[in-house]
């Protein structure tokens, strides 16, 4: 299974203030990402419309991650309470559209939860893995 | 407040679909200086009725009558700080609803004179229904009815009526958005107006739920255009007894057209993904769709159609901002040049949101959830 | 609002005009749904208008009208041409026959006249055979096409349907013949991109299968019944002298320049342009009047002027117009979405290839196309030419002396799919391909 690792493509939204800086702690200390991952910062959660997780999938990702500050720790206060919600339309659509709830994940993640962000890629990576690539990739790469 | 209510003038009474109310109330909203405009639809034949904005009593006269091969919404007509007064389906007035929220007038400014609806046909299709259950040459007709559950079609050689079930049985009737509709008495108009729960008499059952409303139907009694009486016990039972069985049929009816429920997870992307793949990108769903109201719409915006995705960026887009207002119109479907089920597909998506929510779009002036920034979920 | 009909092509899709377009659900053609080019036709309808002008000089309408007139009046019939690309009424061609007749001159159409099934017959027949993509030229085809069993494309390129593919260099029939029978129906175009299919055509119209020819000008059926003559084989251009061209917009090569030209057209144009005398006239929806689309159906167009017409009947001095389109459609009264039938003798054209370079360009009519607007500003490309090409996202293409986008696509290699007009107005074109490197 370990042999297809880098096929599989995981799309991180982070926000700059809390989870961006989480995954760079993660890379900073060393610990061992996944190749599969590819990172888009924003300045905050609440800027993430889902409309970026679809267009994420639509261009080829097999899994797509929505990080953000710890709710209460937003830098813009209630940037993270739309994330929440926007996020919960967005499970339902891609799971009504027939993909695979898996592929989507919500977490909260701060600066200093360094090793936290890397056990969150590395177990989306192994589950996105399990269902492999996404149906919804063209049959070509742009 | 429940009555039975009819206009003074025999001839409007006579010609109105159930009492003549609505129109006699309209002429005296106009006439009193209530409203400085109406929206109403002008009949051109049995199966064509125009959307027209009027302050000539004359006009309002001839728009009496119910026209159930005109799928329309009224929705549209409202111009902003202008007092209008006009008929609403429970689909009209749910659309009024979600326009206002979204700023496109005040909502103070519009009065909601509800028709109870039990749906409407596609024109071209209720001609065949006409010419093949009913035997008579579509041009001909002079008025078509509903009652009872009964399609009434009157023309030069007498009147005729065959049941809408077995009309429906046969793949006709009704358009799928309203077979599935399961709001009939529009109580988020000012007032309902209907025939339900009328026995035999010439009256309109009304039902007044707001200020707004009690203002509108008090301005036609005290003008002198109308009469009313109390409805009865009785009256008011069937009326609701008839709703929920429509209720009932329309639950029937959303299991029945849903051909993804059976399909698997893969299976259900492969429909969607064939589905979208005939959109020709024609933007017509957006144009007709009530709530859409924004001037650059990120579904037409954000659309590349050079990206050569499975599915269309802007079907996506539209299935996510519908999640929470799609009022189930069907106006999108009437308009799709290739036939796509979009009412359908809207529904699926949104019931889905609305379950975990306390929320329905167009029945009322909170926020749409899309747009909350306060947690609604836990 | 004004009920209406939609020009971009001969299906004639009914709608209401007013503040913004209405759907027409009531029309049995089209149930009130129109394509890209119907919900866009309110931008069509307020581009620049022509202005009447006299030698470039602006003058009254009047003036404008007296002085084709006159100049008219200096030449004989067999010097004057009457043209026209059918963009207009059923009473503006009428009186645009009559025009003719006056001055005993020819009349003629860019079309092919034909109409003997409705669009909802299509969904009777068990095997489709299409020349082109519904999904991008004539869009109102494909919900009926839907409903048919077995659906055939003949083209150069893979369609998203079975595809019988033709060699460019040699175009042959034979595979689409072979599927010909009295439960197959033929869709196609006759427009000068789509010359190569006219032998295919030629046997239909022989076999028992049945065909629907669509123009991509909306009148074309009524200038068949009125018996103007088609464009581009009867016409000895060098002993024309003097051109009458009643909105002449369809794109058509070359603008002609005889020693007088006059144009009445409702746009601004090349054809103004170029014109020594300019009528300007209504844009269609504001006309009243009816047509007659490639069903054989009768439509309306209620608006108010008759301008149009008045124009030409004040030229020739006449005023039978009304009833020479009731005598042409065989009626007494006009009766909006009734059916006559047409059969025009079937034209066969020339098919050559042409061009040189190393990939064939296919173009896909549509309406937008035909009115010289760019509704796009990419073509397909397939993956593989797009790696060979060394393309990059951002990279833009030159094909001919227009730059471009491109859009992968799973065609075959060596094809480009064009929506817009990159050369000329041609089929199947050889053209090369450079790489701008954005
Ligand atoms: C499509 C439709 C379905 C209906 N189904 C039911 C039902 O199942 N049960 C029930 O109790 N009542 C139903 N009604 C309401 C009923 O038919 C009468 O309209 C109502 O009782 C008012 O009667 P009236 O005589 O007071 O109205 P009138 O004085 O006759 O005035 C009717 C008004 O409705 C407008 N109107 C006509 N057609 C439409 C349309 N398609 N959309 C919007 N406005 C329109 C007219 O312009 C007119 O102003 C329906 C009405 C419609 C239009
Ligand atoms: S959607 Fe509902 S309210 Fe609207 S016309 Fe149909 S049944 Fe009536
Ligand atoms: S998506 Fe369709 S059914 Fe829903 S509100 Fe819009 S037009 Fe009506
Ligand atoms: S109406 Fe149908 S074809 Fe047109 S954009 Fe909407 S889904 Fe696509
Ligand atoms: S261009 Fe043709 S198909 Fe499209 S809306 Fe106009 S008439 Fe209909
Ligand atoms: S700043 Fe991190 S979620 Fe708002």
């Amino acid at each position: 299974m370990g042999g297809n690792m880098t096929d599989i493509k995981i799309l991180a939204f982070c926000c700059n203030w809390c989870s961006y800086a989480g995954a760079d702690g993660a890379g900073l200390e060393r610990r061992q990402m996944p190749a599969t991952l590819r990172i888009i910062r924003v300045m905050c959660s609440g800027r993430i419309d889902p409309i970026f997780a679809l267009m994420g999938f639509l261009e080829g990702a097999d899994g797509v991650m929505v990080t953000g500050c710890h709710i209460g720790d937003c830098h813009y206060i209630d940037g993270n309470y739309k994330t929440k919600n926007r996020y919960e339309f967005l499970k339902e659509l891609v799971d009504e559209l027939g993909l695979e709830p898996e592929r989507l994940r919500l977490e909260w993640i701060s600066a200093t939860e360094g090793s936290i962000f890397a056990q969150v890629v590395k177990e989306m990576t192994e589950q996105v893995e399990k269902l492999g690539k996404s149906p919804l990739r063209r049959g070509f790469e742009r | 407040m429940k009555v039975l209510a009819w206009a003074k003038d025999e001839e409007i009474r006579a010609k109105g679909s159930s009492g003549g109310f609505v129109t006699a109330a309209m002429i005296a909203a106009l006439e009193k200086g209530l409203v400085d405009e109406v929206v109403l639809v002008k009949k051109k034949n049995a199966y064509e009725g125009v959307p027209i904005t009027t302050n000539n009593v004359e006009v309002v006269k001839e728009c009496i009558g119910s026209m159930h091969f005109v799928p329309l919404n009224l929705s549209y007509f409202i111009k902003s700080g202008v007092k209008t007064a006009l008929p609403t389906k429970p689909c009209d007035a749910r659309a009024i609803i979600e326009r206002a929220k979204r700023n496109q007038f005040n909502i103070d400014d519009v009065y909601m004179v509800g028709l109870n609806c039990g749906g409407t046909f596609n024109p071209v299709l209720a001609r065949e229904v006409v010419l093949s259950f009913f035997e008579i040459e579509p041009e001909t007709v002079i008025k078509e009815e509903i009652l009872k559950g009964k399609l009434i079609i009157e023309s030069k050689e007498g009147k005729k009526s065959v049941k809408i079930d077995e009309i429906e049985e046969e793949g006709y009737g009704r358009r799928n958005a309203c077979k599935i509709c399961d709001v009939n008495i529009p109580h988020m108009a000012d007032l309902a107006c209907g025939n339900w729960g009328v026995l035999n008499e010439k009256a309109t059952f009304v039902e007044v739920f707001t200020d707004k409303g009690k203002e509108f139907f008090e301005n036609a009694v005290d003008a002198g255009y109308v009469e009313f009486r109390e409805a009865k016990k009785e009256e008011i039972e069937i009326r609701e007894k008839i709703d929920k069985a429509m209720i009932k049929l329309a639950k029937k009816w959303r299991e029945k057209l849903d051909e993804i429920n059976d399909l698997d997870r893969r299976e259900r992307l492969d429909y969607y993904i064939r589905m979208f793949e005939k959109c020709i990108g024609c933007n017509a769903c957006k144009e007709v769709c009530p709530p859409c109201v924004c001037e650059e719409a990120k579904c037409v915006s954000m659309n590349d159609e050079m990206a050569g995705y499975k599915i269309p960026l802007y079907n996506l887009v539209r299935l996510l901002h519908l999640m929470d207002s799609c009022i189930g119109c069907g106006q999108c479907e009437d308009v799709c040049p290739v036939d796509i089920p979009l009412t359908l597909i809207h529904k699926r998506f949104s019931e889905r949101i609305l379950r975990k929510l306390d929320y329905i779009p167009g029945i009322d002036m909170r926020t749409p959830p899309f747009q909350e920034t306060k947690i609604l979920f836990d | 609002m004004i009920e209406s009909v939609c020009i971009g092509c001969s299906i004639g899709c009914s709608l209401y005009v007013g503040d913004r377009i209405f759907h027409r659900k009531n029309a049995p053609h089209n149930e009130g749904k129109l394509c890209k080019f119907g919900m866009d036709l309110l931008k069509y309808y307020s581009r620049e208008k022509a202005e009447c002008k006299v030698d470039g000089k602006n003058v009254e309408l009047n003036e404008a009208i007296n002085e084709a007139k006159k100049r008219l009046e200096g030449y004989s019939g067999d010097e004057i041409l009457f043209l026209t690309s059918c963009t207009a009424t059923n009473e503006e061609l009428a009186a645009l026959k009559l025009l003719a007749e006056k001055f005993d001159a020819k009349c003629c159409f860019y079309g092919y006249g034909n109409a003997l099934f409705s669009l909802k017959d299509i969904e009777n027949f068990g095997r489709v055979i299409l020349t082109f993509d519904p999904f991008v030229s004539y869009p109102l085809v494909a919900r009926r096409v839907l409903k048919v069993k077995e659906v055939y494309e003949v083209g150069f390129v893979d369609g998203r349907v079975n595809s019988i593919i033709l060699n460019p260099e040699n175009p042959n029939f034979d595979d689409a013949l072979a599927l010909l029978d009295e439960n197959t129906i033929a869709l196609a175009e006759y427009s000068p991109l789509s010359t190569v299919y006219t032998p295919f055509l030629k046997e239909v119209v022989k076999s028992n299968a049945k065909a629907i020819v669509f123009n991509p000008t909306l009148n074309a059926n009524f200038a068949a019944m009125l018996g103007f003559e088609s464009f581009e084989n009867k016409i000895d251009f060098d002993k024309v002298k003097a051109i009458y061209a009643l909105e002449p917009e369809l794109i058509n090569g070359a603008i002609p320049s005889p020693e007088l030209l006059i144009v009445q057209s409702a746009f601004s144009n090349g054809w103004c342009d170029k014109a020594d005398v300019v009528i300007q006239s209504d844009s269609f929806h504001q006309k009243r009047g009816s047509v007659v689309n490639a069903e054989g159906r009768i439509l309306i167009n209620n608006g108010k002027s008759e301008q149009g017409v008045e124009i030409l009947e004040k030229i020739g001095g006449f005023e039978q117009t009304a009833s020479k389109v009731l005598e042409t459609l065989n009626v007494n009264t006009i009766k909006e979405f009734s059916t006559v039938e047409i059969t025009e003798e079937f034209r066969e054209k020339e098919f050559k290839l042409k061009g040189e370079g190393k990939y064939y360009l296919t173009t896909k009519s549509n309406p937008f196309l035909w009115k010289g607007i760019d509704h796009k500003n990419f073509v397909e490309l397939s993956v593989e030419d797009v790696k060979e090409l060394g393309l990059s996202r951002t990279d833009r293409i030159k094909i001919g002396d227009k730059e471009l986008c491109y859009k992968p696509s799973n065609i075959q290699k060596g094809y480009i799919v064009s929506e817009i007009l990159i050369s000329q107005l041609k089929g199947l074109t050889r053209v090369d391909i450079s790489n701008l490197h954005y």
